[in-house]
């Protein structure tokens, strides 16, 4: 079964724990990054003797460690094609972006609305550490993908849509600081958990009220057959990062189809003016004061991700 | 998702109390002599009786844990927890409308009953848990592939009912879900274990509510309350001991005419193997064992609700398990509740229904 890991800060001094019911075990091993993190794991299987304390004395920090790559995947649960007004059975391509590594931030802890920022959004994701290097193009499937994936955890890809979208620049509008909540947990899996994934069922809540909630199996583009396109066009190192999408419920909605017609037909101006007007009328985009809790687990249990309590703050 | 679904229940920091667990539930019952046969047969044992009350307790302790009350009408009349602190006692003593029962209702221990908001009575009994006693002897060793535990000894063919060692817990749907299960989480201390949510709109439909014990261990659930179209007892489930004695219950049930109702099988959340039975008037009971216990750190998880979560295997589920159909009482009380200004989404209502009537395998045709 996977062993749960976090990085933490207790009496400012940073290390790394094994987590089981709500104690941490401590490995002594300080300010590792998540690549050396790993590495230690495999050379180093057997828990430490230190005592151990209660997770509420610590403050739990990324479990992925900058600098890293981090790809992500974007669209790829159909039910968030369908909202994001595109067709799943017309859309025969893997669509991947990248977020910068400043973006990072604790599991539990603030996310900073950029004052230039209204249509602040939110996206919980299941992500997948890498563990094992890739220079050239390789085929991997079901049976070899566990060869390639080291851990999973729990993303928030925030995004800034009024950037992202009008300006066409994702990689601003979804890397401000603070937008990307990882953890609290690395699940470090081990044999036939990668199984596991299709089990594992994500949740978001704003308020206390469901936005967004659905099971990894809906995942169009599976990580074995990402991974391979991945290898065509990207290097990757143990310790980068693939964020594998959300499912829908985000605050973000595309206009029906025939008023994207009728925007085709107006200057980009005029037609991103009218986005964010009519965006800007959606009460789901994130304000100062809103709490966003999510989490990922499988029913039984046997992966658990741990949860995310991130409150949304003005930038001061 | 067409509009934002409605909050989920949540632990609450400082609720009045933390109830231990359930101690009871009180039924009226129009026949009260069926009754006490079909509870003989289910395998609770009669603590004392009178003419219009009959008082059952399970095999661990010699508190009653079942009440059957002649009525006009079979319905729930209320049930009671288990509050352990003097002090959180008497913080519920001065709730609004509570009402203090110096003997309580069985003249055992004092208690104080609340109203839910359905207007059900919630009696808090001052008395720790009692001790599941461990005398109970082992009626049968299981000879294992690595293990042998009987030589020359073939396995005991016994018949009769089931010993029933403890109520476990009741489900109960509401008109207004969240109203009512965010009272126990304030009221009682109550935990969400795990929610379950309708696959479209994401509404939370239903919550399984374990006590707040800390360390020490608890059911998974202890209550669940669901949206329902009028408020009622679903089902009450009682602990055995083993597969056996479940098999076994089933068996005795059937031999004295009684109906089943769908088992054996296994649930998935909260893990029980399970029989479910139904009791003269119709209402579901359950044999369960093997359920999980979970201390005050284990995290809410959340599912989408249908047939086909309610167990990962068992026998096909019949059709009739889950009542669709909107009896005339339910729709009496669904129109009552309507006007008399309830919060009841009635698009949960149909959300619901046509979830309910999904079968739950591909082979099951409804």
């Amino acid at each position: 079964m996977a062993k749960n890991y976090i990085r933490y800060n207790k009496e400012k001094t940073i290390d790394w724990g094994q987590i089981e019911n709500g104690i941490v075990y401590p490995l002594n091993v300080g300010d590792l990054s998540t690549k050396e993190l790993l590495d230690f794991l495999k050379k180093n299987p057997i828990k430490s003797n230190t005592t151990n304390f209660s997770v509420k004395q610590a403050s739990i920090l990324s479990p992925v460690t900058a600098p890293c790559q981090i790809i992500c995947q974007g669209a790829n649960y159909r039910q968030h094609l369908v909202e994001s007004g595109l067709d799943p059975d017309d859309k025969s391509y893997n669509m991947f972006f990248t977020k910068s590594d400043a973006s990072l931030s604790n599991p539990i802890g603030k996310i900073i609305r950029p004052n230039h920022v209204k249509l602040l959004d939110y996206e919980i994701e299941l992500g997948i550490v890498f563990g094992k290097s890739i220079n050239s193009k390789i085929e991997v499937n079901s049976k070899n993908v566990s060869d390639y994936v080291a851990a999973f955890f729990m993303a928030n890809d925030v995004s800034a849509r009024d950037i992202q979208l009008p300006q066409m620049q994702w990689y601003k509008g979804k890397s401000y600081r603070t937008f990307l909540p990882a953890g609290p947990v690395l699940a470090v899996l081990e044999p036939g958990d990668f199984d596991l994934l299709n089990s594992l069922e994500l949740t978001l809540l704003v308020n206390d009220q469901i936005r967004q909630h659905d099971t990894a199996s809906n995942l169009v583009f599976k990580p074995a057959e990402t991974i391979s396109e991945l290898s065509q066009f990207c290097n990757v190192s143990p310790g980068d990062i693939l964020i594998t999408g959300t499912p829908s419920g985000c605050a973000l909605r595309a206009p029906g189809k025939l008023v994207q017609k009728i925007g085709g037909l107006l200057s980009e101006k005029k037609k991103w003016k009218l986005f964010i007007k009519g965006q800007s009328k959606r009460t789901e985009y994130l304000k100062p004061g809103d709490i966003v809790k999510s989490s990922i687990r499988s029913a039984d249990r046997r992966i658990d991700l741990g949860d995310q309590i991130l409150e949304v703050v003005q930038e001061s | 998702m067409n509009k934002s679904a409605s909050k989920i229940p949540t632990q609450t920091h400082n609720p009045v109390s933390s109830a231990q667990d359930i101690a009871y539930v009180r039924l009226g019952r129009r026949n009260l002599s069926e009754a006490e046969q079909y509870y003989t047969d289910f395998g609770l044992r009669v603590l004392s009786k009178t003419k219009n009350q009959i008082l059952f307790h399970g095999n661990s302790s010699n508190f009653p844990c079942w009440s059957v009350e002649e009525a006009g009408r079979d319905f729930l009349l209320g049930f009671g927890f288990y509050i352990s602190s003097e002090k959180e006692f008497d913080a519920l003593r001065k709730l609004n409308g509570a009402h203090f029962q110096p003997l309580g209702r069985f003249g055992n221990l004092p208690s104080v009953t609340l109203f839910d908001p359905s207007g059900l009575p919630v009696d808090a009994i001052l008395s720790e848990v009692p001790e599941v006693s461990n005398s109970a002897q082992i009626k049968r060793n299981w000879n294992r592939y690595d293990s042998i535990k009987r030589v020359n000894r073939p396995q005991a063919a016994d018949s009769g009912p089931s010993e029933v060692i403890r109520l476990g817990h009741a489900v109960f749907l509401k008109q207004e879900f969240l109203k009512n299960a965010q009272w126990y989480c304030d009221t009682f201390g109550m935990i969400p274990s795990d929610i379950q949510l309708l696959p479209k709109s994401k509404e939370p439909v239903l919550v399984f509510l374990r006590c707040n014990r800390g360390k020490t261990l608890t059911d998974h659930h202890t209550i669940v309350i669901g949206a329902g179209a009028d408020d009622h007892l679903e089902h009450c489930a009682f602990e055995l001991k083993d597969i056996d004695e479940i098999s076994q219950g089933r068996q005795w049930l059937l031999s004295q005419g009684w109906k089943a109702a769908w088992g054996l099988g296994r649930h998935l959340l909260g893990s029980q193997v399970f029989d479910y039975e139904r009791d003269p008037t119709g209402m579901l009971v359950e044999h369960y064992t093997d359920g999980d216990k979970f201390d005050d750190t284990y995290p809410v998880g959340f599912h989408e609700i249908s047939r086909k979560s309610l167990y990962q295997w068992g026998e096909d589920m019949p059709k009739d398990f889950l009542d669709s159909k909107l009896s005339f009482h339910t729709l009496r009380e669904l129109i009552k509740g309507l006007f008399s200004g309830r919060e009841i989404r009635l698009s949960t209502l149909i959300e619901m229904k046509a979830m309910v009537e999904r079968p739950p395998r591909d082979w099951i045709k409804y």
